[in-house]
Order: structure tokens, then sequence, then C-alpha cells
């Protein structure tokens, strides 16, 4: 029930400007103004460290130490981005995390949007014994699991594999329970209709309940892409050969095979931030709420 | 039309079906039988359990009990898919993200048995469409509809499959009054033209009176009376069918038979008009059917009463008469009426106006009333 | 009837059993996931709490000796420790500056779609980018607070190489993060709530804050049920920060969970006495998300 009722509200939050023009609350003048003083602080707070390692990476190294600090470097230096490139595998690391994020988010939102079809629509015997064990499991912390998790794969022979990165989040049962409140939200007559229609149930979530639960799904999509992007205990067991290595991992290895040396440090961690940004830049404008009026009543 | 023979080309047939959740019954076993090309409509108040029929039918519910038969093939077992029936719903269930053609076109691309051409769905699809007026609008979406567009989108769904069954499940409660009316003329033009067997479930009795080639009456999971609209109106079989059927609704009184077979009603003497005469001493429930009442000047009028109250209606009037000693009726009156509250009129019955029922509300005869002589 | 009752039964059966395959069907690639990368780890986790070695040589039973050792174990207890203080510090930061971010997002006319961009950034960052971030914000010779610091005269401050600022600096760093995601979260659950009862509430005369805590909080139930689970479950596993910061130190201050965890697979080869802290992890959270359920539930 945890996931259904919240995932409900960010379906809807990612329409949030709209939304707020809709039931437009009433809002005083000077409490506009502070929010607006509120926000900027937050936004700062926000950006503010950013701005720091942009300045970072653009220094030599030796110049780092300076004191008082500059902002803005002089002459702005590009070794590190150089370094970056020819002396680290960072490119590969990149296509890595891409490929086992958007694999993970890919299969996930695929399994999930089925699993999430058959808990929402079908009857069937041990329905509700499903539903509770997958509930239960939410709440299994996979940190705690890492160490069975190793010896799994292991046994498998997936160590140091892709297989041993994108297996293992599949079995996150979080996904089921969200992509199951968007196709209750789905009106029953619809799938009825489309079984009386001739549709076989695969037809029905193919046809039917996929492109109607599209925005949610685009939600639950950057979500795990977020959470997979950013993963490091996992890759950091599974994988240890470098070339496989995603770049969270690769990064924080920059630091201890080149203790402190922080403009390169910096450049990695600025070069790694622009794909999930973009990604994200990307999604956040595809997060329109789709409506199913056409469909109801009124 | 005439009812179909129900024993002849039977579409649809259920024998003793009856439904129930666990161990609550929400429909007693029952038999119907749709003929081929009849219009049948199940009427009731909501929850009576004539949509659960309806989907049982389409296989959307399981038969808890009894079987039933589609085109002559038992169909408990079958998947909605292999049932050869379509359905419109109330809501229409249009696919919100295809365009109309789409829409209608989605039952032909379903189809495996044979695989249609692509050319052969479109003609098909085209004309459909054009049954329910629908060819300039194909490419919009269901959300740019109106109502009644986005009904005739559902019905033409409906059509383009060629089933040998519809069920419509209230199709039209959602539009309002005045394209309801063309809608259901509009349906019956449809109907007219292709000649399928058609289940139709409605709350409204004008919707089951104006189309239906029999109605099926059905009050808390029991089926009330199956009849032809005329049937219904002149001979219902219980109070249920007699209050739900005809508006201003029956007003209904408890009276006791008195030894000579006849009641005693206000001022007149009710006599059945059945081949037994009334038992002696029962208790029976008489109802009088407010538009075969009609106020009169006439001196064969056999009431006489106090208007309490006048309703105008624009095509006609009713009115409330007191006829004393607890009783009062609702009559008809000319539209332009002079009568007011507090006159005096004298009501004449019509034939058929007059209802007998027993003590648990079945209908045991017509009746005619007289004047007593004071 | 044309076909006996036990047709009946056995023809309805068999429809219901084709529906109950085509559910599972659908619910398959998941089970399977579920059960190779779920149950059997939780499964293993369990027998190894009772069991010794198994990385080189084989596995011996052992009792709760496993258990017993975890108990008595000082860091365990530090590591758990750490962990609740952790959580209980970043926890109600976090909920509480999103809340108002999300609360001031909710009240300006224009302008939210780049500040919501701007607040989510950090929250695309990987854990140890955050934590290298930092490194550099907060370092004692040429970060920025510092800085600030030594201008207004301070002496510089080690934020963390001291045993008591440590902890409270990385959950501040995970709180820098994860503002962004909470923000989302409450600010979603806040642009659906239903506008005419505001209309309503302000007719009757009721103040902001008084709006706020009579009917925003209560109705965004739901919204806290989720996120105050879902923090509890991510929470607890700290990990990635602490890794790439402290390693733990200084003097165990920094310890969590699941870095004791780690350490005992990966540097002293113990797995019972890792399974075993980690099947008291497993417990810890169930127990917890069952009691905040508990506490959270519907009273209506």
């Amino acid at each position: 029930m945890t996931a259904m009722s919240t995932t409900e509200h960010k379906t809807r939050g990612a329409d949030a400007s709209k939304g707020r023009a809709r039931s437009g609350l009433p809002r005083s003048r000077p409490a506009i103004s502070l929010s607006y003083v509120i926000l900027f602080i937050g936004v700062a707070i926000a950006l503010v460290p950013f701005l720091y390692v942009v300045s970072t990476s653009l220094k030599e190294s030796t110049s780092l130490f300076s004191y008082p600090p500059d902002w803005i470097p002089s002459p702005i230096f590009w070794g590190n981005f150089e370094s970056l490139f020819a002396d680290h595998p960072f490119v590969l690391w990149t296509i890595n995390t891409l490929f086992v994020a958007g694999a993970v988010t890919a299969l996930k939102l695929w399994f999930d949007s089925m699993a999430g079809y058959a808990l929402a629509k079908m009857e069937f015997a041990g329905r509700r014994g499903v539903a509770l064990l997958l509930l239960l499991s939410v709440a299994i912390p996979i940190s705690a699991l890492i160490i069975p998790m190793f010896f799994v794969v292991r046994y498998l022979g997936l160590l140091n594999t892709y297989w041993a990165l994108i297996l293992p989040p599949l079995a996150n049962p979080l996904g089921i329970f969200m992509a199951r409140s968007f196709i209750v939200g789905i009106p029953d007559d619809l799938e009825a209709s489309a079984r009386l229609d001739g549709a076989s149930e695969f037809t029905i979530y193919r046809k039917i309940v996929l492109p109607l639960i599209r925005p949610g799904l685009v939600v639950l999509g950057m979500f795990t892409f977020m959470l997979q992007y950013t993963s490091f205990i996992w890759p950091l067991i599974a994988v240890s050969d470098s070339d496989r290595q995603v770049l969270a991992v690769g990064i924080s290895g920059l630091q201890s095979a080149f203790l402190q040396d922080w403009g390169l440090l910096s450049a990695g961690m600025l070069v790694a931030a622009v794909p999930i940004t973009v990604v994200f830049l990307l999604v956040q404008k595809a997060f329109v709420f789709n409506d199913l009026s056409g469909a109801l009543k009124e | 039309m005439s009812a179909v023979s129900p024993r002849a080309d039977v579409a649809v047939s259920l024998i003793q079906v009856a439904k129930s959740y666990g161990d609550v019954e929400v429909l007693q076993p029952f038999d119907l039988q749709v003929g081929e090309g009849e219009f049948v409509v199940l009427l009731g108040p909501s929850g009576c359990g004539k949509s659960t029929i309806m989907k049982m039918i389409a296989g959307l519910e399981e038969v808890s009990h009894g079987e039933i038969h589609v085109a002559g093939e038992l169909v408990n077992y079958v998947r909605p898919r292999d049932r050869d029936v379509s359905m419109v719903f109330q809501n229409y269930a249009l696919y919100p993200h295809m365009t109309v053609r789409d829409n209608i076109a989605f039952p032909l691309t379903m189809s495996r048995r044979p695989r249609l051409k692509r050319d052969v769905i479109g003609a098909r699809t085209l004309e459909a469409a054009d049954i329910v007026d629908l060819a300039p609008y194909l490419d919009r979406k269901p959300a740019q509809l109106s109502g009644g567009q986005r009904q005739r989108v559902a019905l033409a769904r409906a059509i383009v499959r060629q089933p040998a069954v519809f069920l419509m499940d209230e199709p039209l409660s959602n539009l309002d009054a005045l394209l309801r009316a063309d809608m259901r003329t509009s349906l019956l033009e449809v109907h007219a033209r292709i000649k399928k067997a058609t289940l139709y479930v409605t709350h409204d009795q004008i919707e089951a009176m104006t189309m239906a080639d029999r109605v099926v009456v059905l009050n808390a999971g029991r089926i009330q009376q199956i009849g032809r609209p005329r049937d219904l109106y002149t001979a219902p079989a219980n109070t249920f069918v007699a209050q739900f059927i005809g508006s201003p609704r029956m007003p209904l009184h408890d009276l006791e038979v008195r030894d000579d077979g006849t009641l005693s009603f206000a001022d007149a003497t009710l006599t059945g008009d059945a081949d037994v005469p009334l038992a002696p001493g029962a208790s029976v429930t008489v109802g009088l059917r407010p538009s075969a009442l009609r106020a009169t000047s006439s001196a064969s009028a056999c009431f006489a009463g106090k208007v309490t109250r006048r309703d105008y209606l624009g095509s006609d009037s009713y009115l409330d008469v007191d006829l004393g000693a607890g009783l009062s009726v609702m009559v008809r009156a000319e539209a332009d009426s002079a009568v007011r509250p507090g006159d005096t009129v004298r009501v004449a019955a019509d034939p058929g106006a007059i209802h007998v029922f027993d003590d648990v509300g079945a209908r045991v005869c017509g009746a005619s009333a007289r004047r007593q002589k004071r | 009837m044309t076909l006996s009752p036990e047709e009946h039964r056995r023809l309805a059966k068999r429809y219901r059993r084709r529906t109950t395959l085509t559910a599972y069907a659908f619910l398959g690639p998941n089970l399977v996931a579920f059960a190779v990368f779920l149950l059997i780890p939780v499964v293993w986790l369990l027998v190894s709490t009772f069991r010794t070695g198994g990385v080189l040589g084989p596995a011996e039973f052992v009792g709760l000796d496993n258990w017993r050792d975890t108990f008595s174990d000082p860091l365990a207890r530090t590591s758990i420790r750490n962990t609740v203080v952790y959580s209980a510090m970043a926890i109600p930061t976090v909920f509480i500056i999103a809340m108002i971010l999300a609360l001031a997002l909710n009240a300006i006319p224009r302008g939210g779609a780049p500040i919501r961009v701007a607040l989510y950034l950090p929250t695309l960052q990987p854990a140890v980018v955050a934590a290298f971030i930092f490194t550099f914000v907060l370092h004692p010779d040429f970060g920025v607070i510092n800085y600030a610091v030594r201008w207004l005269g301070g002496d510089p401050i080690n934020f963390l190489g001291d045993t008591t600022l440590a902890l409270p600096t990385i959950a501040g760093i995970e709180v820098w993060r994860g503002t962004g995601f909470w923000t989302m979260m409450f600010l979603a659950g806040l642009t659906a709530l239903p506008g005419e009862l505001y209309h309503a509430a302000e007719l009757d005369g009721a103040g902001a804050i008084r709006r706020f805590i009579r009917l925003t909080l209560p109705l965004l139930r739901p919204t806290f049920y989720f996120a105050v689970i879902f923090a509890t479950i991510v929470n607890l596993q700290l990990f990635d920060s602490v890794f790439a910061l402290t390693d733990g130190g200084p003097v165990n201050s920094t310890v969590s969970v699941s870095l004791y965890i780690y350490r005992s697979l990966f540097l002293f080869g113990d797995i019972g006495f890792g399974a075993t802290l980690s099947f008291l992890l497993v417990i810890t959270v169930l127990l917890l998300t069952g009691l905040q359920t508990y506490l959270l539930r519907d009273r209506k």
C-alpha cells in the first residue's frame, strides 16, 4: 500500500506547474516573496558546491591551495579533463553506467508493468499471497543482502560481468507496486471492452495498458534510472575489472589511486554529472499528464 | 414488431442462471431466451442485478449456477473474446489514446480467425462509422468528441464485428435528456438495419417501453416479469412492476374483500374481472393507474372527491383527489382544466385502470368500478 | 441443465486454471528475479548465521556462536548505534527542509520549473560524488566553509576528522543530496490536495499556520507514510558516503552497519558474522517499518 498512494501523487506531481495553475491556492504577496527568498537560499545551497567543483576542475592541482581561494581560475587549465580521458577509461565507465542503468530501467519497466497488471486486474489463485510476499520484501534492505548476493552471483558465474550489475536490481519489488497503482487507475470497463473485442491479455497489456500508464512509467523509469546511476556498493563488490566498472565506483577509484588529485576528481565528477542531468532534463519535458477523460463520462 | 417465439431461433439462452458472491445471492435462478433479432431490455432499479446478467453473458463475471448458451453453444467456460458478443458500456470505454478510426477498427484488428486484410478492415470501419454518422470524425481522439459522438463511437465499435449478440449496458444514461431521445431513435434504426439479438440494460422505463420487443423487469435479484411493454402496462405481474412502470407512480391501497366477493372503495364498488370471484375476507392490494383515471363531469363517474393538489405537466395535469375514508387517487385532467385545489371533481375509470393484487403483491385480476347507490 | 454438475465443476476448474496460469505468466519474470536475488539470499543469510567458514574451507554448523559474537562485539553495537543516530539526524532534517521548500514551490506563481531542476541536481549525483564535493567544501585548509570561519576569526574546523562532528557532517551531506528528492515528493503530494478545501478553510478564517497543521499535514498522510518508510529503509543502509569520506573513522565514530557487513566479508572473510549482522539489519528494518505502519495507520 505504501507505494501506491504516493506514486499516485508522484504522477500528478509530475504535472505540478499545471496542477498549481488549476487549483490556484490563494497566496498573499508577502508569502510569495518569502517563498522566493527561501527558494533562492535553497537553490544557492544546492548549486554553490557545484560551482566549486567547476572551479576546481579548471585549475592546476598546484594552484588549488592558493589562499584565499580564487573562484575564477586564471588561466583556465584543461589538463584535468585531458588526463581524465587519456589516462582513465572514463568514456567506458560512462558507457557502462548508461548501458547498465538503461538496461535495468527498460527491463524493470517491462517486468513491473506486467506484474502490476496481473496484481491490479487479474483474479487468480494465490494473488493475496504473492502481493503480501512482495510487500514484505519492499522492506528488505539490499545492502544486507550483499554477502549472499555475492555468492549467488559467483555461483552463477556472473561476477565481473554486466549481468552481475543488471540482474540483481530486478528483484526490487517497489516498482511493481508503483506500476500497480497506475494500472488500478485505468477503468475496468476499458479492459473488459478490449477483452470482448477479441484482445488477449497480452494484447490488452501492450495496446491498452502500456500506452495509458506511460506518464507514470516515465516517472518510475526516471526513478529507477537514477537509483541505478547512483548505485555504488553492489558494483563495487560485483565488478573488479576497471573496464567493466560504472562511474560512481570509477570516480571513487580516482581518489585512492591518485591520492587527492582534486583537479582530476572534480573534472571526473563534473563529466559524470552530465549524462544523468541530460536524461533528467529530457524526461522533465515528457512529464506530461495524460488524462483518461475520453474514456470516462465527463 | 412482434416478439419472436422464444423457442425458434434462439440467440441467447439462459437456463437456471444464478449468481452469488460467497453466501450472498445477488441473482436468483432464472430462465431467459432472446430470439434472433429480438430487442430485449433488462429493466430495474440500480443494484437489482441487471448488469450482472449482462456481464455473465459477456464472460466478465463467472456464472455461479446454470448455463448460458450463445448461438446454441455453451459459453460458461469460453473466454469473452471467443463468445461472439459485443458490448456497449455505460461510460463507453473508448480507448482514449486511439483515434475514432482505430477505436472502431480495434475489434477487427484483433480478429485472428480469419485474420483480416488491411483494406477489409478499412472498408468495414468506414461502413460502421457511416451507420452512426461518424465519418467526418474518424481522425479525432475520444476527448475531442461530444458525449453523443462518443456514444456513437462505442456503438460503431460494437457493430463493426457483426457479432451474434449485442449487449448494451445503460448506453444512454450519460447523455442529456434531449440527446437521449435522439439516440433512442438512432439505436432503433441501427437495430432495424442489422437485426441482431440485443440485450439492453436500463433503469429508465421510458427507454424500456419505447425500445423493447420484450422487457425483463428485475428487482432485488429476482425477475418480476417478462413481457411485451404493453403487457407490463396493462397487466403488471405484481405491485413492483405496477409501480415501476408508468408515470406518475401508481398509488396502492390495502383492502379486504367483502362477503359478496367485491371490494368497497370510497363510495364505489370494485368487482374483479377474473373468472373466479375474489375470496371473501381476503386481504388484497388495489392499485389505480393515474393515467387511466379521468377527471370528468359525466354522471357515469365512479368516484368523487376533493382536489388537494394539482400538477401541471404541459400536455395534461394530474390531480390528487381525496375520496374520503383515508383513500386518495391521482387522476388525469385536461392541461387547461379549470379545476383548482379545493374543488370537488368526479372521476371516471377507463378499462385497465384498476388492478387487484393478493397479499404478497402478485396480480390477481383487473377490476371495474361502479358507483354505489346511496 | 444440459451438463452434469460434475462436468460443470471440471470445466470451471479448467477455466480458472487457465486465468491463473496467464496471471503467473505476467508475474513470471519478476518472480524468478525475486526468487533468485531476494528469496535465496535471505534464506542463505539465515542459514549462514548458524555456520562458519565457507569462503575457503567447508562450512560448519556452529549453532548460536555467530549470534553470541555479534551481540558481544562492541564495534557491532557501535555500528548499530551510529546508523540509528545518523538516521535520527538525517531523516527529520531532510523532511523539514524539503517540506519548507515544497511549500514555497507550491506558493510561487512562476519560475518553478528551473528551481525544481536546480534543487534536484544534488539528488542526481551518486552519494560518493556528493561526498567528494563536500570534501572540498569542508576541507580544513582550502574549503570555502573554513575560509569563512577564518575570515570571522575562528579556528578552522576539521569536520570529518573530529569524532563528534564526523557523523553529523555525513548526515548533513546526505541531507544536501536528499533534499531535492523529498521536495519533489512532498510537492507532488501538495499539488494533489483539493483546492476547494483550502478556499473553505480560508473563508472559515483559518490562518496559514492553522491551515497547514489542521489540513495539509493530515491530508498528506499517505505521502508521509511512504516517505517515512522509504527513508528508513534507505538511511539504515548508509554506506556510500561513509566509505568514500571516512571509511568509518575517526576512531570508528562513523562505522555503519553496512560498512561493517562489507568489512566482515571483504576484509576479515568472516561470513557467519557478516550474515548475522545482515540478518539483524533485515529484522531491524522490518520491525521499524512494521512499527511505522502501525503508528501511521489510518485511524478513521
